[in-house]
């Protein structure tokens, strides 16, 4: 007999996967941040990339193709931001170039979120439309070369952006609270999304593509479906690391850096779940944090050890190489949490007997 | 007048593109692999340059192309080789890690700003030819150009190890059961594309005389792009592609407004990405690619 | 006497699948082995576990009494050992001289060596002489297993390992086939041939074992096994009648 209908109980168990990382995120960032003001800024930094991390899932996760191209989303979002949020006052000085309109506006501070969000999102439609129509590693290589268009761009644009000096002035209201919410946010927008129809039919396309476009399944809106809310949430997490700064700049590759270390965070916890989302980003965070002291120096037992500057960068290039190498499906292995039993419609096992009591 | 030279910009930019092109071209036909680090040996070997500059020319020349033939064997030995039988995609990633790791390796080492050198000045200086006046180094891209892949085409055509380069290509696993050494023919190959890294280096140091950890990168996008655009697997096509980009790069320098100059690498990109809506199959469509990716 | 092959208590599994279970054979030196059975009885397993392909989860393979663990398929082509596979594999964008060349990879020779035996092949296969110059994919599938087989040639081996080199064949080409077949056995090489055409086999072959899950369930000379007719039962699943009363 089937168990009685319980929407509640359902939803529950729908949520549960993302409810057990919200509740340990939650935890970690009451723990972190009264720990020290230097900590609660690490945890900001930490959850904010975990909202782009989680951005970069949703497209890269169901999908299956790579893309290095979302540190343009991280770009258009927080210059989006800062030019809606910069106050008016500052905005004549720091920018006499922007066009009047947005020299004489401030909005608030989930205003520019909006306006980076949208931007992101119209950018991802925009450059998704050519891009999707190339398979695998051809994708791959056009999203990189998108990545690089964008970066030129706002490198070289000084009216708008300042090119590679320091655009100063944005609002800084993000902190460990606002990240948190944000990151959890992101969490479940990619859970809703990789549950949801258009999710599984893409990822049931990533398995076999040849069989996806036999069954009927327009692989081609699903992926372009998946960019664009990637490249919202992505940009979301654009703004708040403008706001969590409050400066901008293009200098030293910087968002290239950016885009590795986002990468990196995705392949080593496991670029097909969620749960390798959050297992990535925070294992490699609290390795970079490991590795920024040493660069700084460590006193042990008396003797200073200190790293030259640098040194951090080709560590968690190192780590993600080993992690390639020795475990290539990432530290959660593509699994998720298990929802538990109590919360699950039949019994653990109740499905096979059902089978085997076939004649 | 000035299109025979527009011509001749557009075939030495793009000569020196279709080098890079071919370079990494030829590891993606040979084992699957989109090899980020392609752009490391370019950047490595002119740092080897810069120490090697006072020495005389050919000894130089000499020192960068021993280190980056042993570098390049070494990614292949101590990395890519660790994930031989790995996806695509996943390969694709190893090396961006690796490329990633490399240039913080150069930063540590060197700095990230920029260094210069005076490398082989005198290439540089003009030549008149029938009324025109042409770059030295031109003319040296253009020949480089046309002397290397003449030969890579006849090795792979008609030498043994061209052949087994290309059972390996088609099926690797045949290939082994033929008793094909595919750890030997993939190395040879990783050696290839190293020497023609070291060319693409020399011609650009002498050209530009900077550089800085970073500029293997947008070399290594050129690539790349050439490489799609050639339709991912053919080293014609990939010939093709390097020629296609730098014509393109020629030609927004002449059109476009001084202002407009900064922004040039960003039209070529997008310009190939629009082309792509139209051949999403690349220009030459190979079906080796289609087997592949 | 130290058999030419010997393959001792061999098991090889894909994940929980157990393709093959303690498996034991034999062939002398000089000697045609067939090897029957239903598909999935692990016959092309254990060619591709000796090929060193698929790895061994427990037992040896040896040749000529020496251990093959640890050598790569590249090295145990050296060693004597050529698989001609079911799927063939012929490089199909080389050309058929190409494909044979290849073959060669193990051996230094020189250009003229590896035409002489080329023509060797050429020989034994005239169909290929008069392709030489054609890319392999563009041959018919009866030329592209002969050049399979030619290119296996190549190597020289001791060991010829044969998985079912009729499959898809027309009548005319497998007795091609075949009596290339029988001129390699009488010259001496080793043969170990899998085949489902029973008969086909029988008619080269000195001796057979017959496979069922991954375990041989017989084995004798061609004539005893065809008279007890376990043959039959093996690859028809007579003696599972339960099988066909499901529903």
């Amino acid at each position: 007999m089937p168990d009685q209908q319980n929407p509640l109980r359902d939803m529950a168990a729908w949520l549960w996967p993302w409810a057990v990382w919200a509740v340990l995120l939650l935890v970690l960032t009451l723990i972190f941040s009264q720990i020290s003001p230097a900590m609660a800024r690490i945890t900001t930094d930490t959850l904010i990339r975990l909202v782009i991390v989680t951005g970069l899932y949703i497209f890269v996760g169901n999908s299956g193709i790579l893309s290095f191209g979302h540190g343009a989303f991280l770009i258009v979002a927080a210059y989006a931001s800062a030019w809606v949020t910069i106050p008016v006052a500052m905005k004549g000085v720091i920018l006499p170039g922007l066009p009047e309109m947005l020299r004489g506006i401030q909005i608030s501070p989930l205003g520019g979120l909006v306006a980076g969000v949208v931007l992101a999102a119209v950018l991802g439609l925009l450059a998704g439309i050519p891009l999707m129509r190339l398979s695998g590693i051809a994708a791959s290589i056009a999203t990189f070369a998108f990545f690089i268009v964008i970066s030129v761009i706002y490198n070289n644009w000084t009216d708008w952006t300042k090119g590679t000096a320091s655009l100063v002035g944005l609002p800084t209201w993000v902190g460990p609270w606002a990240a948190l919410a944000a990151a959890l946010t992101a969490l479940l927008i990619a859970w809703a999304f990789q549950n949801s129809r258009a999710g599984l039919l893409l990822r049931a396309s990533r398995e076999d593509l040849v069989a996806a476009h036999g069954a009927g399944i327009r692989v081609m809106r699903l992926r372009l479906l998946a960019f664009v809310l990637s490249a919202a949430v992505a940009g979301a997490g654009g703004v708040l690391l403008g706001h969590n700064n409050g400066a901008l700049t293009t200098a030293n590759n910087v968002y290239l850096n950016l885009s590795f270390i986002v990468i990196a965070m995705l392949v080593v916890g496991g670029i097909r779940s969620m749960s390798g989302v959050v297992v990535g980003t925070l294992v490699l965070s609290v390795l970079a944090e490991i590795f920024r002291r040493f660069e700084t120096g460590v006193d042990i037992g008396g003797v200073m050890l200190q790293i030259p500057g640098g040194t951090r960068e080709v560590l968690l290039g190192l780590c993600m190489l080993l992690a390639l190498i020795l475990r290539p499906d990432g530290l959660s292995r593509g699994r998720e949490i298990r929802v538990p039993g109590i919360l699950r419609g039949t019994r653990p096992g109740a499905k096979t007997k059902k089978e085997e009591a076939l004649p | 007048m000035t299109l025979l030279q527009m011509l001749i910009d557009a075939a030495s930019v793009g000569g020196l593109y279709a080098l890079t092109a071919i370079g990494i071209g030829l590891i993606f036909g040979v084992i699957g692999l989109v090899n980020f680090a392609y752009g490391e040996y370019i950047m490595v070997g002119a740092y080897v340059l810069l120490l090697s500059a006072g020495l005389y020319w050919p000894f130089a020349i000499g020192a960068v192309l021993v280190f980056v033939v042993l570098f390049a064997l070494a990614s292949d030995f101590l990395v890519f080789r660790q994930v031989r039988r790995a996806p695509p995609e996943t390969l694709m990633i190893v090396s961006f890690g690796l490329s990633f790791m490399i240039q913080h390796i150069w930063v540590v080492m060197f700095g990230s700003l920029t260094k210069t050198v005076n490398f082989l000045p005198a290439i540089n200086r003009s030549v008149e030819i029938a009324g025109l006046r042409i770059a030295g180094v031109s003319l040296l891209q253009i020949a480089a150009t046309v002397v290397l892949t003449t030969v890579l085409a006849l090795f792979i055509k008609y030498t043994r190890i061209g052949y087994q380069m290309r059972a390996v290509s088609e099926n690797p696993r045949m290939a082994r059961l033929v008793g094909v050494n595919s750890n030997w023919v993939i190395a040879v190959a990783f050696a290839i594309s190293a020497v023609l890294a070291v060319t693409v280096t020399v011609l650009f140091v002498a050209q530009t005389g900077s550089m800085t950890p970073f500029f293997g990168v947008s070399l290594t996008m050129i690539g790349f792009v050439a490489t799609v655009i050639g339709g991912m697997g053919s080293l014609p096509g990939c010939a093709l592609g390097g020629f296609l980009v730098g014509a393109v790069t020629t030609i927004l320098q002449m059109v476009l407004p001084p202002h407009l100059q900064p922004f040039r690498e960003a039209f070529v990109f997008t310009s190939v990405i629009l082309m792509l809506l139209v051949r999403p199959q690349g220009l030459i469509a190979v079906r080796s690619a289609w087997e592949r990716v | 006497m130290t058999p030419h092959l010997q393959i001792e208590d061999v098991s090889v599994t894909y994940g929980a699948v157990r393709a093959l279970n303690r498996l034991s054979i034999h062939a002398a030196k000089g000697e045609t082995v067939a090897l029957i059975g239903p598909n999935g009885a692990g016959k092309s397993s254990l060619l591709l576990a000796i090929a060193g392909v698929v790895p061994l989860r427990s037992g040896a393979v040896r040749l000529e009494g020496r251990d093959l663990a640890g050598q790569e398929p590249e090295q145990r082509v050296g060693l004597g050992i050529s698989l001609v596979p079911e799927t063939r594999d012929v490089f199909k964008k080389l050309s058929t001289h190409e494909n044979l060349l290849i073959g060669a990879s193990r051996r230094r020779l020189t250009r003229a060596q590896m035409q002489a035996d080329a023509d060797r092949i050429y020989a034994l296969f005239p169909r290929l002489a008069e392709r030489h110059n054609h890319m392999a994919g563009f041959l018919s599938g009866g030329e592209q297993q002969m050049l399979a087989i030619g290119r296996a040639l190549m190597a020289e081996p001791g060991l010829l390992m044969l998985d079912e080199p009729s499959l898809g064949l027309a009548p005319v080409v497998t007795d091609a086939v075949y009596a290339a077949i029988a001129t390699l056995r009488d010259q001496g090489t080793t043969i170990l041939l899998v085949e489902q055409n029973a008969a086909r086999a029988f008619s080269v072959c000195d001796r057979a074992y017959l496979m069922q899950a991954g375990q041989v369930i017989e084995e004798g000379s061609a004539e005893t096994l065809s008279a007890r007719g376990s043959v039959e039962s093996v690859l028809f699943g007579r003696s599972a009648p339960a099988k066909e009363l499901r529903p």
